[in-house]
């Protein structure tokens, strides 16, 4: 019998292909965790009222943080099950190498992270659609949105997601690799809120606990090259690390 | 040339060694069995050759390469245990079009033959299936899949008399008609007897023999006669066991390694010497050094 030869990038691509199928159902996972986004979003994310001599103003704003920070959970957790043993060990049922297997985990990923990247951000135009037309009585006036405005949103909700399922994604792998990783994740993270992390700028020396610290480097970045750099960056550490350590992994099955 | 070579395998989980320096060779289109007591390293070995486990120490080729992390020995290998893992959403027709999709030599036609053949239900998920179903199920798919090398671990647990019947012959069929290397563990190696050509008995990780079905089974008898006539024998280090009959009769299982002229002795003695069944023969040679389980009731 003569032996089948198969290359790298259709072994990846067969490998995407059966993902895409065999998980649809952390799609459907997403579109029930955006609505209850969603509903919770209903009441206003933010409430204020004025009183100008005898006239009241309330303002409710509505924003799909919400939705974004539940997607960004979704986005976390289904990296993590990725790394699981059944998901991990279905792959060499069929043909896989474990950089096969990885690399279409990764590409998986980031199609998961740009689907929840892309919904969360239209979510918020469906919430306030529903604010404007269902919660309120008449619209005096309307403001509309570039669809520049648009696809940035959604560029930076998606490298979000790209970030957070990288980072899901190494801590699964890391607990996959050894038990500990279990305490160890959250004990680091939950440390990050205690060090000290202290920047030195040219004028000033400032101290943040070192999440804060982490959320910066990321929330408070202007330019959007930039802000896709590190996060590819990150990225790239995340998986080169998950790399290392999956291709070392064996199938117990 | 050899599909598989194994040179001083050896394989260790924290301090147990299930693999222990096994060196072995197989050849391309051959039928094998691969048996040996529970815990004897019968899956871990199956697991090293389709790249599943890494070697601790030594080496195995498979189709000339090291199978971990080999995507030529991902494509051409498939191993079955009772343990796959597939993914809860897919159906059991879902699995056939995935394999159709991986493995080029895959036979779509044969393996939905078979499924209806075996009454599984199309649209149930394999994990949703009788455990014996499960395993008809994944035999199926290593059958249809048609690798180059083929590796059944266990394949009939839990399949009820006829299935297992059915499966063995549907092995046989496919394996004259598309012949390639297929090793089949089992505990049940007297039913597999008919349709195998080798047999790899291993134990405590070791490889004990491989050998051609017919020489293995040929390779233990059965003495028995008088105590007296089997006296010659109970000297030599032949001796496998021994168990009264009671009224002065013994009866031994030794190895057959004894002289032509001792046999015709042994025969004019009255002693019929017996056949041994292949299933007994593998227990034989793998017997623990001991004694049995009435020792161990035994108290000083």
């Amino acid at each position: 019998m003569s032996l089948s030869t198969i290359s790298l990038s259709k072994n990846i691509t067969q490998l995407y292909r059966y993902k895409l199928y065999a998980y649809r159902n952390s799609v459907i996972s997403l579109m029930i965790i955006q609505i209850v986004a969603l509903l919770l979003s209903l009441n206003g994310t933010n409430q204020s009222m004025t009183v100008y001599e005898n006239v009241s103003i309330t303002i409710h704003s509505y924003s799909a943080n919400i939705v974004l920070a539940f997607s960004m959970i979704w986005a976390f957790i289904t990296a993590i099950s990725l790394t699981t043993k059944p998901y991990r060990d279905a792959d060499f049922i069929l043909v896989a190498s474990r950089l096969t297997s990885h690399l279409s985990n990764i590409l998986f990923l980031l199609t998961a992270s740009m689907i929840a990247g892309v919904t969360a951000m239209l979510s918020g135009f469906l919430l306030k659609l529903i604010a404007v037309y269902l919660l309120s009585q008449e619209v005096i006036a309307q403001q509309t949105l570039p669809i520049s405005h648009l696809l940035l949103g959604i560029l930076v909700a998606t490298l979000y997601m790209v970030l957070i399922s990288s980072a899901g994604f190494l801590a699964g792998m890391l607990t996959q690799w050894h038990r500990s990783f279990i305490i160890i994740i959250p004990a680091l993270v939950m440390a990050l809120f205690f060090i000290e992390w202290t920047t030195v700028d040219e004028t000033e020396q400032t101290s943040m606990p070192a999440m804060i610290a982490l959320f910066r480097f990321f929330g408070t970045e202007h330019s959007l090259l930039m802000f896709t750099v590190k996060v590819l960056l990150c990225v790239l550490i995340c998986y080169g690390i998950t790399h290392y350590l999956s291709s070392r992994m064996e199938v117990k099955g | 040339m050899p599909v598989i070579e194994a040179e001083e395998l050896s394989k260790t989980y924290g301090g147990l060694t299930a693999i222990d320096q096994l060196s072995l060779n197989v050849d391309e289109n051959k039928l094998i069995g691969l048996v040996g007591r529970n815990g004897a390293g019968k899956s871990t070995l199956l697991k090293l050759m389709a790249g599943y486990l890494k070697p601790s120490a030594g080496s195995i080729k498979v189709f000339g390469e090291a199978p971990f992390n080999s995507l030529t020995v991902s494509a051409n290998t498939i191993l079955i245990n009772d343990r796959l893992s597939l993914l809860p959403p897919l159906s059991v027709t879902d699995v056939l079009e995935m394999m159709a999709r991986f493995y080029p030599n895959w036979d779509h036609e044969l393996a939905h033959r078979l499924c209806r053949y075996f009454e599984l239900n199309p649209n149930a998920s394999p994990t949703a299936l009788s455990k014996g179903q499960q395993n008809t199920f994944y035999t199926i798919l290593g059958i249809a899949t048609r690798c180059p090398l083929t590796l059944l671990d266990e394949p009939t647990l839990g399949m009820d008399k006829a299935v297992r019947a059915d499966i063995y012959r549907l092995i046989l069929k496919d394996y004259l008609n598309h012949p390639r290397t297929l090793i089949i563990s089992s505990h049940l190696i007297g039913e597999l007897a008919d349709i195998l050509e080798e047999i790899i008995l291993i134990d405590r990780g070791k490889k004990k023999v491989h050998l051609p079905v017919d020489e293995l089974s040929g390779s233990v008898i059965r003495l028995r006669g008088s105590q007296e006539a089997l006296s010659p024998i109970l000297a030599t280090d032949q001796v496998i066991e021994q168990q009264w009959m009671g009224k002065g009769t013994l009866s031994l299982v030794v190895r057959n390694e004894l002289p032509e002229e001792m046999l015709h002795q042994l025969r004019s003695k009255q002693v019929d010497i017996l056949p041994v069944p292949l299933d007994d023969v593998c227990v034989y040679l793998t017997k623990n050094k001991q004694g049995g389980i009435d020792d161990v009731f035994k108290h000083d």
